[in-house]
């Protein structure tokens, strides 16, 4: 081949390369741009490899494509030449004359080869530079709107099936006739009606469009509130009438296990127990000291428990202890502290006792948590909006994380007035408060100590909540006094015995 | 090597032709260019323009310069065949014998002028034209060949029409080209006047002879042509019929009919020439776009369409070229 000629044909050949690169380039970042734009839109997210892949293959098909069409033949590339340089067909002609060896030919040829050699390559410039340019620009402008709109998360809007309505009106109906409380069964279905109608007009009877990130906080803050709402319902009711419902351990707040607890199978406190087993004929041989003494024993329980649970009772019934305490003590005194005095005096005290405790206990409340099923009903609105929406757990934030579990009767529960409980647990865990006549239980160290070593530090507690008259009932803090000047007295009993 | 002198000899004559020629005739460069090209081609010009325009002065000048011996026949109505071919007469020899002998007529010669050729009758140009076509005359049963170069430039005077035998589509086939010399312009106008005014006598010399003319003629032959371009060619020839199918809209629009094969024919021929009168040495695109019409405007008739949309043969023709490249 001509020497000239193949510098010309070699700058063609790399023109060609180049231009078949650009082409691909620009294929493939089209490509990439339109499925970034379009799988983006959609709400779909698709693994970066597939969109590498795509690139890659689009670069490749469209370059090899582009450079099998473009390919430069020695004939285009004399074309070109002739074009370029405007040599009136020569390099055509000596290419296409290139093995004859006529002396016009031959004449030619050198005249051909000589005007190449003055001219040189440098006015062979790009062919379809502007064409390149183009591709390149639209390329890159739609793979950088991609990546804009990728990075800004647009959703398209997504539509509602008739699915969608089926599943939440399931869900309603299913709530509906579930046995939850009339309160938390309200604020669900109020919620699941909110998302109802949220996604379907009833009046035109068709499905609104929303956005998936909607969809998502949608049900989100719905299945919040939900829970929140029902979790911790805690209601005050009548112990007796809670009682009566059947409501099991699980649902009665620990005072009300532990009254549970004392109760054998009826509705009565331990104080009516007490009223009731130390009736005139049981006392007889009691002397007020001892009946003082169990009187202690289960006051301290119940008030243990009442001050432990912020429950707000009545001051009658501390009132009825108080009564009852000082009655036996006053009698016991009078007695020189040795078995009873008159019958009727007894009998009448207790009886006085039992009627005002029996007045109040149906004033006892205890405080029910309801649980019934609120986790699992937002767990299955979650479930099923997310099979529908094509949700991915991903994306649906955990609801443990949102909402604390308030569980009643934890060592740091407020009480009624929002400060920290000091004296730490809740009363009534299934065991007895008091193991013997000189030991108590403590709930800080879950075992039974001897009243001596709490007595101080009882004491201060417990003043420190007499001296906020405020939230102890005047009649209560009469009692404590009483009762901790009872306790003075037999713990000295007691050392004095030892 | 022998070649490359060929070459170089043949640029060489062209230049001094041109030089000498431009002794005598002033501006009417194209017109110059295109009467070597077809003298070397081997072919005839039919040559239009107004009387005074430097014919006569042309024809004379190149026979000078080509050293050819140059005749110029005026046609008229009343002329014969015979007088343009020669005839044959008796005469006595030194014997007192009678003979017939062969008293040649203007036609022997190497460059003729055949001035108003459409002033002749119909016989007479067929006889002028036969010579032209076969290079020798034929009367009674024997043939006289021309002497080579052959060159016939025939005149058509484009004003007085009456009375005149327009020549047959036929018979202008038998010219390579046709030509229109213009009026000079104001300036060449005044050269003309200057030139003239000292002597009416053709000033140029004998740069070549018909022996050279000849070699060139042959050189010219073997400037090689590519596909594509002959191609071209083919194709604008192809294009001027409009009965073909393949023929664009201009053909099907503005003509009657189109040229013949010999135009192909002179087309490449004298796009060789061209090319090597040129400095080039290979047939171009460019060649053939400027030969197109002295070899194509006497064998197309233009149709009603082309007049009235003020088309001339020459509007056609350019037309025909710019859909022939388009096609390309």
């Amino acid at each position: 081949m001509n020497g000239d000629f193949k510098k010309f044909k070699n700058k063609i050949w790399a023109h060609a390369i180049i231009e078949s690169a650009v082409a691909g380039l620009a294929a493939g970042l089209i490509l990439v741009g339109a499925l970034l734009l379009a799988f983006t839109l959609s709400g779909i997210s698709l693994n970066v490899g597939i969109y590498i892949g795509a690139g890659i293959g689009a670069f490749a098909i469209a370059g090899g494509v582009t450079f099998f069409i473009l390919r430069p033949t020695e004939k285009k590339i004399a074309r070109r030449v002739d074009g370029a340089l405007g040599m009136n067909e020569k390099v055509q002609t000596m290419v296409a004359f290139s093995s004859s060896q006529e002396p016009m030919v031959v004449i030619q040829r050198s005249d051909t080869s000589a005007r190449l050699s003055a001219a040189g390559t440098k006015n062979i410039k790009f062919k379809r530079l502007w064409q390149c340019s183009v591709a390149a620009i639209v390329a890159v402008g739609l793979f950088s709107s991609a990546i804009v709109v990728s990075a800004m998360d647009v959703e398209m809007t997504q539509p509602m099936g008739d699915d969608v309505v089926k599943s939440l009106n399931y869900l309603i109906r299913y709530v509906n006739s579930s046995s939850m409380a009339d309160g938390p069964k309200q604020v669900t279905l109020n919620k699941l009606n909110g998302i109802l109608g949220t996604i379907y007009d009833d009046e035109s009877q068709t499905t609104i469009e929303l956005p998936r990130r909607e969809i998502v906080s949608l049900v989100t803050r719905s299945m919040v509130d939900i829970d929140a709402a029902t979790d911790a319902i805690i209601t005050a009711e009548p112990i007796g009438l809670a009682l009566n419902s059947g409501a099991d351990a699980d649902s009665l707040t620990e005072l009300g296990i532990h009254i549970a607890s004392l109760t054998v199978s009826t509705t009565r406190t331990s104080l009516q127990i007490f009223a009731n087993a130390y009736t005139a004929e049981a006392t007889a041989e009691m002397t007020y000291t001892d009946l003082s003494l169990e009187l202690a024993a289960y006051s301290t329980q119940i008030v243990a428990s009442l001050a432990q649970s912020g429950v707000s009772v009545d001051d009658r019934l501390y009132s009825a202890i108080f009564n009852l305490s000082n009655g036996l003590l006053s009698a016991s005194t009078a007695n020189g502290g040795e078995g009873a005095s008159e019958d009727d005096d007894k009998a009448a005290l207790l009886a006085a006792a039992n009627s005002a405790i029996t007045e109040n206990i149906s004033g006892i409340t205890v405080q029910i948590t309801y649980q019934y099923e609120n986790r699992d009903i937002c767990m299955y609105v979650i479930d099923a909006l997310q099979e529908t929406f094509e949700i991915s757990d991903d994306e649906m934030p955990d609801l443990g994380e949102i909402i604390e579990d308030v569980v009643p009767g934890d060592g740091n529960d407020d009480n009624d007035d929002g400060e920290e409980d000091p004296s730490g647990g809740g009363a009534g865990r299934g065991d007895d408060l008091v193991a013997s006549d000189s030991e108590i239980y403590d709930y800080r160290t879950e075992s039974y100590v001897k009243y001596g070593e709490l007595l101080d530090e009882y004491n201060s507690i417990i003043l420190s909540y007499i001296s906020d008259g405020e939230r102890i009932p005047s009649g209560y803090i009469e009692m404590i006094n009483a009762y901790l000047d009872a306790l003075t007295k037999v713990n000295s009993d007691s050392e004095g015995q030892n | 090597m022998e070649d490359l002198e060929k070459v170089k000899k043949f640029s060489q004559a062209i230049s001094d032709i041109k030089q000498e020629i431009r002794k005598d005739v002033v501006g009417q460069e194209e017109i110059v260019d295109s009467v070597i090209t077809a003298i070397i081609a081997g072919g005839n010009v039919l040559l239009e323009g107004v009387p005074g325009v430097g014919k006569t002065r042309l024809v004379r000048s190149f026979s000078k310069a080509l050293s050819l011996p140059f005749s110029r026949i005026q046609f008229t109505p009343d002329l014969m065949p015979s007088d343009v071919t020669g005839t044959n007469v008796i005469e006595k020899d030194a014997n007192g014998k009678m003979n017939t002998v062969f008293r040649r007529g203007p036609i022997f010669a190497n460059l003729i002028l055949a001035d108003e050729i459409n002033r002749a009758t119909p016989k007479t140009q067929s006889a002028m034209l036969e010579v032209m076509q076969e290079h020798n005359v034929t009367v009674g049963d024997t043939t006289y060949p021309m002497s080579e170069p052959f060159f016939v430039l025939a005149t058509e005077n484009p004003i007085e029409q009456d009375g005149t035998y327009p020549l047959p589509e036929a018979q202008m086939d038998r010219f390579m080209f046709k030509l229109i010399m213009k009026f000079p312009s104001v300036e060449e106008l005044a050269d003309i006047v200057n030139m003239t005014q000292i002597t009416m006598a053709e000033n140029a010399t004998a740069v070549v002879d018909g022996a050279t003319i000849l070699e060139m003629r042959e050189l010219s032959k073997h400037v090689p042509v590519i596909e594509e371009v002959l191609s071209y060619a083919m194709n604008l020839v192809s294009n001027t019929h409009p009965e073909l199918d393949s023929s664009p809209e201009v053909a099907h629009k503005y003509i009657r009919y189109g040229a013949s094969p010999r135009a192909a024919q002179n087309l490449i021929t004298c796009a060789k020439v061209r090319a090597l009168m040129n400095g080039n040495y290979n047939v171009s695109y460019e060649d053939i776009d400027a030969l197109a019409y002295p070899v194509l405007r006497h064998r197309i008739k233009i149709n009603f369409n082309a007049v009235n949309d003020h088309l001339g043969i020459d509007d056609v023709i350019a037309l025909l070229i710019k859909q022939t490249k388009k096609n390309k």
